[in-house]
């Protein structure tokens, strides 16, 4: 096994957790999220030599790839669905979820809704404030300022929170 | 929200698993896609040699009664059908080629090896092509408007250089077309190929 192999999966295995959500708020559909999980995996494979720990940490390289990738994806994603291959199963597979709560299951699954219903830019801000970035951080990963990051921060938090509001008001949450 | 999201990752940490024998799949699949594409081109491309063959062999039927009309199409079709003989075989073992149960090696090879007979054969195929519409327009245009241009030879001289002419000036768009076509797509399926060969050693 070469040192980029092992590097790789050490790489994926770490990571898996954000890869999985982003790919699951980015896309809907089990066989579009499975292309977009190849195309990620792709482009980290091919960028992995060009990583450089003095320049950035991992997970933020990580986190950049995986949402420029997720958010070209999306345009481009009718002209891939005619010319891609594919494949029945996932990379990243969720096992074993027996025991998990039906309540914290269907919270989840409405989070999922609200966030895929923003667009492509607010969904990867929230993500990144979900996963705990500070807007600094949140600013130099999509190219956009400190309190810009802030104050679509804010916004789509109140989206959020009226969503919520709504549901648990009527009841369906 | 966020306590929301901490749990989901909590439960994700449980029950997310890394399926790594799917990996080596994962560019494999991008180079075979880029290969078939290169390939249906190729087949198609076949295909339609086979239906020119099967026009010219009617048409000539049709003229039987006018020799230098049935003959010259005649032949132009049996060039027709040597082309498609030869992308028939050229293809073939790479359609029936089960990719997956491929060595990547082997894999890498095969298309290296369809890039070169398929760039080679660019430029017969265009001289076929020539040739076959050098003979088969001369008979539409008897069928169509009862212009025989073999009746002057100024006529049938002028046409020929014509002919001549369009070779000359289309032959350096066609290996341009075949350049782009297998050149660079199955130098980029040969290169994903690369990528799983590394990943895999």
């Amino acid at each position: 096994m070469t040192e980029k192999k092992e590097k790789f999966i050490e790489v994926l295995k770490d990571h898996k957790k954000i890869l999985f959500k982003i790919i699951n708020v980015y896309c809907r559909d089990p066989e579009d999220q499975r292309d977009l999980e190849q195309e990620i995996l792709i482009q980290i494979w091919k960028a992995l030599d060009s990583f450089d720990e003095s320049k950035s940490k991992l997970s933020t390289w990580i986190y950049r790839i995986a949402l420029n990738v997720s958010i070209s994806h999306y345009r481009k994603d009718h002209k891939r669905k005619e010319r891609t291959i594919a494949i029945d199963e996932s990379i990243l597979e969720v096992v074993d979820t027996n025991g998990s709560d039906p309540a914290l299951e269907n919270h989840i699954s409405f989070l999922y809704d609200c966030i895929r219903a923003l667009d492509n830019l607010n969904k990867a801000v929230i993500i990144l404030h979900l996963e705990g970035k500070s807007y600094q951080e949140i600013g130099e990963l999509l190219g956009i300022s400190e309190s810009n990051a802030g104050t679509k921060i804010n916004r789509i938090r109140k989206i959020l929170k009226e969503q919520f509001k709504l549901k648990l008001k009527y009841g369906i949450i | 929200m966020q306590d929301l999201w901490a749990d989901h990752g909590k439960q994700l940490e449980k029950n997310l698993r890394l399926n790594e024998a799917l990996l080596r799949r994962l560019n494999l699949d991008k180079a075979v896609d880029e290969f078939r594409e290169v390939l249906a081109v190729s087949v198609h491309g076949r295909n339609m040699a086979f239906i020119y063959f099967l026009t010219s062999s009617g048409l000539a039927f049709f003229m039987k009664s006018e020799p230098d009309f049935s003959i010259t199409v005649f032949l132009g079709g049996l060039c027709m059908l040597g082309s498609f003989v030869y992308h028939l075989k050229n293809t073939r073992k790479f359609t029936q080629l089960n990719v997956y149960d491929t060595p990547v090696l082997a894999l890498q090879k095969a298309i290296n090896g369809f890039k070169i007979s398929s760039i080679s054969a660019g430029k017969y195929d265009f001289g076929i092509v020539a040739v076959w519409l050098a003979t088969i327009i001369p008979a539409m245009l008897k069928l169509a408007v009862q212009k025989d241009i073999y009746e002057s030879p100024l006529h049938a001289g002028l046409y020929f250089l014509a002919v001549i002419l369009f070779i000359l000036l289309l032959y350096p768009f066609n290996l341009r077309m075949y350049q782009r076509i297998y050149g660079e797509k199955l130098s980029k399926a040969a290169g994903l190929l690369d990528e799983v060969s590394q990943f895999e050693h």
